[in-house]
């Protein structure tokens, strides 16, 4: 599914020089995988999400997703392999206020190519919301739904385009412990499903919840594996840099 | 993409955010409004002005004004240019003193020949015209414009065979003038009293000089040839020698068209200008508004990208808020001014004329409004970075 091979990107810093972000980053990700990336602030999880996203371009390695090589493509191409390919879920939900949450699930909709749909958007994206748990929240805007209930919106227009991969950017960072484990639940429930997710986070006990963790710091990855083990002693580690 | 949808997402965004909305369209509604109400009364008032020449002047006339003319004068130019089809001298205008039974008013009182009823276009509704025996006897006879009539006689009574006084000489009223409203000078010519010109000049002013006459010839379009020819015969009859200042004055109905029409035109041009102005500043305040819009949606531009918006969708998204605006507010505002125009139509009885080349003027200047104040935001909103936009 994901495919990234000496990946490197570098930000230069006024009077600071140049800041090496990602160091030659190799990783890859099989269809219907859950995969957790840890790493505190800074550690360059953020770029990886942005690369991985096509939001951003790397300055040098080869990216393939879903088959293709994507590396090299345009600005144009990149959005609409985003559009088609990923769901994206952020920490701050970014629904459109003052729309209803039907609408937000809607909105993936309105740059796809897709035809098949394109007759009846409004149908998909109720789907979408039912699968979420939100079948009575159609009409619903943003400032009326609680946390967990914006971010399950979010999951749905994430999910609204039948994209190959699910990019989660600390997407319990903005709620409470029992919204949060419920949005987990979710993902879960979601890749028991088939979808293929991708959770970036800084809290390597909602990393554990994934079936694989990945563990980056200082714009290099390394595996943590899923021995439990190794996991926790990651985890005494994490405990003792971070704040 | 989808484009019915993005046009929905930008009605939609449009009817949320009313105030911004309507602070937005406020000054395409003024400027096309101005538009098309000076497009539409311009027009009415073009029309009305062409009648009222063409029934003033007719078609194929021509004035002749000078303090020394003399009957002799228009003798020669009959004489010489079979042409001239008609001609009637008119004699006054100046005010005089109008009497009946203690009763005083001034009216303008003109001396006309039994030619004027055609000439000038202006018969009697009651009684009689002048006859040519009139005009030999020097007949102490007078027409009366109907408002006079009222002021003087009462309402509904009739006044032919009464007699009044003019600068205290007895006349009897033999017929009232037909209608003719208030002149472009804003005098009312329906208090005129009009007598043999005979009369008025050798009973009432004892004059050689006529003032004024008017020519009829038999072809409309060679009315400025005709009047070169008058002017030449005139000089002659006048002594004028070769560079020197002629002492009479002459106007052709196409003349005197051209110039009210000018005149009716300049005033439009103003309209216009007026208009151009509001539109421009309506334009930097949608420009400006947009770009703070674009601002305050930094992070929904960030997500749509995210979602695969290109940098095109995302332009065209802000352009078509742009222009679902100005164009909805062209098309308030072509109705607003419609109104307006109609509302002082009633007041000037002037008629409002809407073509369909005002109507695609009005819309296109809400377009170019739109096109020219959406460009720079929606340029800005497209470029923006998604990494920068989504932090």
């Amino acid at each position: 599914m994901i495919k990234l091979r000496k990946i490197s990107k570098s930000y230069q810093r006024p009077g600071e020089g140049e800041l090496k972000v990602l160091n030659e980053v190799d990783f890859e990700v099989e269809r219907g995988e859950f995969v957790a990336i840890v790493g505190p602030s800074g550690s360059g999880k953020s770029t990886l999400m942005n690369i991985l996203g096509l939001l951003d371009t790397p300055d040098s390695g080869d990216y393939e997703l879903a088959g293709s090589e994507v590396s090299s493509l345009s600005a144009t191409e990149l959005a609409r392999i985003r559009n088609s390919t990923i769901g994206f879920v952020f920490q701050q939900f970014h629904l459109l206020p003052r729309t209803t949450a039907a609408e937000n699930v809607e909105l993936p909709l309105v740059y796809s190519d897709n035809t098949s749909i394109s007759g009846d958007t409004r149908k998909k994206a109720i789907d979408t919301l039912c699968r979420v748990g939100l079948e009575d929240r159609l009409t619903h805007y943003p400032s009326e739904l609680s946390g967990g209930q914006q971010q399950r919106v979010a999951i749905a227009r994430a999910l609204v385009n039948d994209p190959d991969i699910i990019l989660a950017d600390e997407p319990t960072g903005n709620l409470d412990q029992a919204a949060g484990s419920q949005i987990m639940d979710l993902f879960r429930e979601l890749n028991d499903a088939g979808s293929t997710i991708l959770l970036i986070t800084h809290d390597p006990q909602l990393a554990s919840q994934a079936s694989r963790v990945v563990y980056i710091d200082n714009g290099r990855l390394s595996a943590a594996g899923t021995n439990p083990l190794i996991h926790s002693l990651r985890q005494t580690h994490q405990h003792g840099v971070s704040p | 993409m989808n484009r019915k949808l993005l046009l929905q997402n930008s009605v939609r965004i449009m009817l949320r955010n009313k105030l911004r909305t309507l602070f937005m369209s406020i000054g395409v509604m003024i400027g096309v409004a101005t538009l098309i109400a000076g497009q539409s009364l311009g027009a009415g008032a073009e029309k009305q002005i062409k009648q009222r020449v063409n029934k003033m002047f007719g078609p194929g006339t021509i004035f002749l004004v000078s303090r020394t003319l003399t009957y002799a004068d228009i003798e020669a130019i009959e004489e010489s240019m079979d042409q001239v089809v008609a001609s009637s001298p008119r004699f006054g205008g100046a005010e005089s003193e109008i009497s009946y039974q203690g009763i005083n008013r001034q009216a303008a009182v003109f001396g006309h020949t039994e030619q004027a009823e055609f000439v000038w276009n202006r018969g009697v509704t009651e009684g009689r015209f002048f006859s040519s025996d009139d005009l030999a006897k020097k007949a102490r006879v007078a027409l009366i414009g109907h408002r006079l009539a009222a002021l003087l006689f009462g309402q509904g009574t009739d006044p032919v065979g009464e007699e009044i006084l003019i600068d205290s000489s007895p006349f009897r009223i033999v017929g009232v003038l037909e209608s003719a409203g208030i002149d472009p000078h804003g005098e009312d010519r329906d208090e005129d009293i009009f007598v043999p010109i005979t009369t008025a000049m050798r009973r009432l002013n004892n004059t050689e000089y006529i003032g004024v006459a008017k020519l009829v010839v038999s072809n409309h379009d060679l009315v400025d040839e005709d009047a070169e020819q008058i002017s030449a015969i005139l000089r002659d009859q006048h002594d004028i020698m070769e560079g020197e200042k002629e002492d009479f004055a002459i106007y052709t109905s196409k003349f005197a068209g051209r110039m009210i029409l000018k005149a009716n035109r300049v005033l439009n041009v103003y309209m216009v200008a007026a208009a151009g102005v509001v539109l421009l500043v309506a334009a930097i305040v949608i420009a400006t508004i947009m770009l703070v819009v674009v601002g305050e949606r930094v992070a929904e531009i960030g997500l749509r990208k995210a979602l695969g918006a290109t940098e095109k969708n995302i332009g065209f998204q802000f352009l078509a808020e742009t222009l679902v605006i100005t164009l909805v507010s062209g098309v308030v505002g072509i109705g607003l001014g419609l109104g307006a125009a109609n509302l002082v139509s009633t007041h000037i009885a002037m008629p409002v004329i809407v073509t369909m080349n005002s109507i695609v003027l009005c819309l296109a200047a809400a377009v170019t409004v739109g096109l020219a104040s959406g460009i720079a935001p929606a340029l800005r909103a497209a470029r923006l970075d998604p990494v920068k936009a989504l932090r």
